[in-house]
């Protein structure tokens, strides 16, 4: 086991190297120089040739990554705003637990209805609440998120007063206050997740059901429920746990257009923004710091498979 | 000879009557499947053939009848600047479902001839491809089109391509996937015994075997596809105006969701609706095609 | 199994119950009664980076945001003039080219110095150092000299009249000496000590400002508790907060979302000095030769062939008017302009003199607001009329704001603010030998009697000569050269809840508001 978490580390760190390679390669192709952003209106060319040099951006492109990597792993800093510049590193620090405190429960809230959805549907296969879930599934799956968002906007929030309409406060600042105001973001979140959730568990319920195994424990005249909480469910949620994974990024994809609508400052809406108006730094820094967290969530999924399934673990070797 | 002879044909035959198979089970799957078939069917038709019997221009403009009301002429009302939003709907639906079928079809080919090339050579080939994909696919797909339409600016071909480019790993992962898987086969072990060449396994076994797994995938994907431009068009780096895109078609007229809702909503349900029959679509073929695959795609 | 549903319905509606009763108590802050309250207004960007006076740059967001902490030397008013604002009065001397300051006396920075004589200096110089509109707007003082405790005299090189309009604007901003000196750049730019009614307490980036009112402001007693202004990054949402009363101000709504807002019985006030023009540019420098647009017939084809009173008609509605010349009110209007009729025959009959009787394939680029996406739509369809395939890009943030000073071949649909005075803004976009980020630097002919006229303009000694400086140099602009059309002249517009009352908000200039006598009457 022990040996199979190594390697998986290791793995991971090396996708993480080349993952900052290859975002700050990628930067180098997005349009505008950012001497001319940052230095803005009436830059002289002078001026703009002493911020470059300055700045080491004449430098060449593998120099510049270097020194960029370098400085991230050996004094965790991520470079300074091309526009305002503030320090990346701390404009990261408030963001990403915001992002969090929005992304984390959307994560946990649809992992829990996406299945309690799925079992429901594969127990009650066929049925009327089977087929409204079905259909609920797919009207998620389909659904853009901002299309979403609004609409939940304009009832909830509009016509019934249920929820307030924008803002964020931190969980750590008032409690109370961030639920009422996370809710809806956190709802619109999970809904995809929900969705995607409740199709596999469904599914994967199904085809256990169908097996020799739990046709024979039938056969044995045991209960309808424990089968499939005993026998049905466990097999059944083994790939789902794969999904979760796969949902880390589903999450991070809606906080760019949640936090857009909802207006919290989160680390979507940095990036956004970052792209919108050419903020090299903050692009780099936010791509980074996103993939490192899928990556890191990916290993887990992996490691908890080889705790889960020992055949995983045997064909790593 | 002669036995070469019957086994072509014997093969042949095996294979008719699979497809047959697999098209009686995909049409037999219910009343769903159909439906969305003939949806899908109904808005490739629509958007082909309309324009060729029907008089429309989505781009012509009356700028004193601006948020008409639908009537006689205007099937389904004009918009903010006139324009006849059906006229409109069916060329948008032409351009979204060009940019999902391109996309697709670019993903699915720069996957697969990856993919393919990962999974046969194998060594610093498959290591640089595969090492790649994993690179992409720990960005989330949303973000890295962002950034890849914001690279490449904001026409069709653009677009298409950045979320092109954001579906390749998959590909490339599935049919690497499923090689491997494949390669440990007893017939393909048999084979490369009886001494074929990499080629021609490569085609008459690999392929064929992935394919159920790759036409789901890419069904799914077109319907992604759509997704993405309209989230994309509703982030401002959609496609640019006056080409309507059911994307920015309702991007555009989420400023007149209180005036006039429908400029809104009625692209918005051709979204929901085109990505609700590729996904059943996708979901029939897959049974029909291969239902092993349950459960992973 | 049924149990378990009936649980988590439960469960779910509980939940409700909970979220509901936080959110009536969340509507509860703010009101109060009458002098109190927090007034809390919505904006849809962040967009300014620093609030530190002299390092601002001009846009709308920086006057919006100072709105609280900033006054002015001289305050724009409902007339389309400036009156003295932190001054008392003012003489100007042509023959001795000096302005005379009078400092009105009482007036505190929020650290509680006085703004005296010293204080105006140090701010004047340090602006003409450090300012971003010196060279558009300030070249022509050569020093500020103190007289007494509340008298400052500037020496100019040559005579500017529009110094008055050019110090209502940021340029005219205070900041506290003592306050920058104790604390320096880096921090003053997080922290505005100017001598307006309120103080800032909080900034959030990218979420919120609050600004927290003043026991010892000069105007005297402030009637608000505090001043918030709330991002919302989606206009919808913040309709919806005008609706439900979550938000007492918006500002600035494009025409779209003030439509909108308007049909759903939210008031929207226009400010009676319009505050815009809109024009279509032309890449009439043409450096590399082969741009149909070199051609001033090519201009004039085009300039005819778009109906524009249809245009401003169909984007903005009632929210702006057809105007053929640069500038905004009646003051330097000019009647010689005469502008382009829509005339698609005479459009085609240009093209076919130009060389072009089959049209062309031209590029038409705009930034992303969509004022300015849905103008470049109807040209580029009217132009397709005249065989003009024009196409459109969309450039986005960084992307648009680099285009403006020069974007390369064909068209260019700008929307320019006009900060009263036409001649102080058209100086700094149309005279020759700018520099820096300056409208299509790189794109637009400046010819020699354009910029005669606007020199003159500037340094104009009576009014009836400068107005009809300008009056020339829109002639020559458009008619003559065609170098830009101009066909809107837009208001800022603001959404009000009515139970807000003296706020000023949208009732002179949109750069200024009186948040120091608002009040909340609910």
């Amino acid at each position: 086991m022990t040996g199979y978490i190594v390697k998986k580390v290791l793995t991971a760190i090396g996708l993480v190297i080349l993952i900052s390679l290859f975002t700050f390669l990628l930067m180098q192709l997005l349009p505008g120089d950012p001497a001319r952003i940052a230095l803005g209106d009436g830059a002289s060319e002078e001026r703009i040739q002493e911020y470059r040099d300055s700045y080491g951006l004449n430098d060449p492109v593998l120099v510049q990554y270097w020194r960029w990597i370098t400085n991230i792993i050996f004094h965790g800093d991520f470079g300074k705003s091309v526009l305002n510049s503030r320090d990346v590193t701390s404009y990261i620090h408030t963001r990403l637990p915001n992002s969090i405190s929005i992304g984390l429960p959307g994560l946990i809230f649809g992992v829990l209805v996406g299945l309690f959805v799925g079992i429901v549907s594969a127990v009650k296969r066929g049925g009327w609440l089977d087929q409204v879930l079905t259909v609920l599934v797919n009207l998620f799956l389909a659904t853009p998120r901002f299309l979403t968002a609004i609409f939940g906007v304009i009832i909830l929030a509009l016509n019934l007063h249920l929820i307030p309409l924008q803002g964020y406060t931190a969980p750590w600042d008032d409690f109370g206050d961030y639920v009422s105001k996370a809710f809806w973001p956190v709802v619109v979140n999970a809904i995809y997740t929900v969705a995607i959730l409740a199709r596999q568990t469904r599914s994967n319920m199904l085809e256990v059901i169908s097996q020799d195994y739990v046709r024979t424990a039938r056969a044995y005249g045991l209960s309808e429920r424990k089968i499939i909480f005993r026998y049905a469910l466990k097999n059944a949620l083994i790939p789902v746990i794969t999904i979760i994974g796969l949902q880390m990024q589903n999450i991070v994809a809606g906080a760019v257009i949640i936090e857009n609508v909802f207006n919290i400052p989160g680390i979507g809406q940095m990036l956004l923004n970052g792209i919108m108006q050419r903020d090299y730094f903050i692009v780099q820094a936010c791509v980074l710091v996103i993939s490192v967290m899928t990556v890191f969530c990916n290993l887990m999924v992996d490691i908890a498979y080889g705790f889960i399934d020992p055949r995983v673990r045997r064909s790593m070797r | 000879m002669e036995y070469e002879l019957n086994y072509n044909e014997i093969q042949k035959e095996a294979k008719k009557k699979n497809r047959q198979q697999s098209l009686r089970i995909f049409f037999g799957r219910g009343v769903t499947v159909k439906l969305c078939s003939a949806i899908l069917v109904l808005f490739v038709v629509l958007s082909l053939l309309l324009p060729l019997v029907m008089n429309l221009d989505p781009n012509s403009q009356d700028l004193v009848n601006r948020l008409a009301a639908p009537s006689a002429e205007h099937w389904f009302g004009t918009d903010y600047l006139g324009r006849d939003v059906f006229a409109r709907i069916i060329y948008g639906g032409r351009v979204s479902l060009m940019v999902s079928l391109l996309a697709g079809t670019f993903a699915a080919a720069v996957g697969i001839v990856l993919g393919l090339i990962a999974g046969f050579f194998g060594g610093i080939v498959s290591r640089t491809i595969m090492a790649a994909t994993d690179v992409i696919l720990s960005i989330p797909n949303m973000v890295f089109t962002m950034i890849i339409a914001a690279i490449m600016g904001r026409s069709v071909v653009s677009l298409t391509i950045a979320i092109g480019i954001g579906m390749v790993p998959t590909y490339i992962r599935m049919v690497n996937g499923q090689i491997l898987q494949l390669k440990e086969n007893d017939y393909v072990v048999a084979s490369t015994l009886v001494g074929q060449s990499s080629l021609k396994i490569l085609f008459k076994h690999l392929l064929p075997n992935a394919f159920p797994s790759l036409i789901v995938l890419y069904t799914i994907n077109l319907g992604n596809a759509i997704m993405t431009e309209s989230s994309l068009s509703y982030l401002g780096v959609g496609i640019n105006p006056p080409t309507a895109t059911w994307g920015n078609m309702v991007s555009d007229a989420y400023a007149y969701l209180y005036l006039a809702p429908r400029l809104a909503i009625i692209p918005g349900i051709c979204i929901i609706v085109l990505i609700i029959a590729f996904n059943i679509v996708g979901d029939g073929l897959r049974d029909s095609l291969d239902p092993r695959l349950r459960g992973k795609l | 199994m049924k149990k378990w549903f009936t649980v988590c319905l439960v469960i779910l509606c509980l939940v409700g119950q909970v979220f509901a009763g936080g959110s009536s108590e969340a509507a509860d802050t703010g009101s109060g009664e009458e002098g109190g309250g927090t007034l809390r207004i919505g904006i849809n960007t962040e967009n300014v980076h620093t609030m530190l006076s002299f390092t601002m740059t001009g846009t709308s967001d920086d006057y919006y945001y100072s709105w609280p902490v900033y006054e002015s030397l001289f305050k724009p008013n409902a007339e389309g003039g400036v009156d003295p604002w932190l001054l008392e009065s003012y003489e100007m001397d042509k023959d001795n080219l000096t302005y005379t300051f009078h400092i009105r006396p009482g007036i505190t920075f929020s650290d509680g110095t006085p703004l005296d004589a010293e204080a105006m200096k140090w701010n004047l110089d340090h602006y003409l150092e450090v300012g971003a509109k010196v060279a558009a707007l300030l070249s022509s003082i050569e020093s500020v000299e103190v007289v007494d405790d509340l008298t400052v005299v500037l020496h100019l090189s040559t005579w500017s009249s529009i110094l008055p309009y050019a110090f209502s604007r940021e340029c005219g901003y205070m900041y506290s000496p003592t306050f920058y000196q104790e604390h320096g750049e880096e921090y003053c730019t997080q922290h505005p000590c100017g001598t307006g009614p309120f103080v800032m307490t909080e900034w959030n980036y990218d979420v919120s400002k609050r600004f927290e009112a003043r026991d010892d402001y000069w105007g005297g007693p402030v009637k608000l508790d505090a001043v918030e202004y709330i991002i919302y990054t989606d206009a919808l949402v913040a309709q919806a907060a005008m609706q439900s009363g979550e938000l007492d101000v918006y500002l600035a709504p494009d025409p779209e979302t003030a439509r909108s807002m308007e049909a759903s019985g939210i008031t929207i006030k226009a400010c009676p000095v319009a505050s815009s023009t809109y024009m279509l540019c032309f890449n009439s420098l043409n450096t590399t030769g082969d741009d149909p647009t070199g051609d001033v017939r090519v201009r004039k084809a085009i300039s005819h062939a778009v109906d524009w009173k249809a245009l401003v008609q169909a984007v903005w509605g009632d929210y702006a008017s057809y105007r053929n010349q640069f500038g905004v009110g009646q003051h330097f209007y000019s009647d010689s302009v005469i502008g382009y009729d829509y005339d698609p025959e005479l459009s085609k009959q240009l093209l076919a003199e130009a060389g072009y009787p089959n049209g062309f394939t031209i590029e038409l680029k705009t930034e992303d607001s969509s004022a300015l996406i849905n103008s470049a739509t109807i040209i580029q369809q009217y132009l397709s009329e005249v065989g003009i395939n024009a196409e459109l890009s969309v450039l986005a943030g960084a992307d648009g704001n680099a285009a403006e000073a020069g974007w390369g071949k064909g068209l260019w649909v700008h929307g320019s603010s006009v900060y009263v005075s036409a001649p102080m803004q058209m100086a700094s976009m149309f005279r020759q030998n700018l520099s820096g980020h300056v409208l299509g630097l790189t794109t637009l002919l400046r010819p020699d009697d354009v910029e005669a006229a606007l020199a003159l303009s500037v340094s104009a000694a009576t009014e009836e000569e400068a107005v009809a400086a300008v009056g020339e140099a829109n002639r020559l602009l458009t008619d003559e050269y065609d170098i830009i059309t101009n066909f809107a002249e837009t208001r800022g517009l603001f959404a009000v809840a009515d139970y807000v009352k003296d706020s000023g908000i949208g009732e002179s200039f949109y750069s200024v508001a009186d948040l120091a006598n608002a009040w909340l009457d609910k």
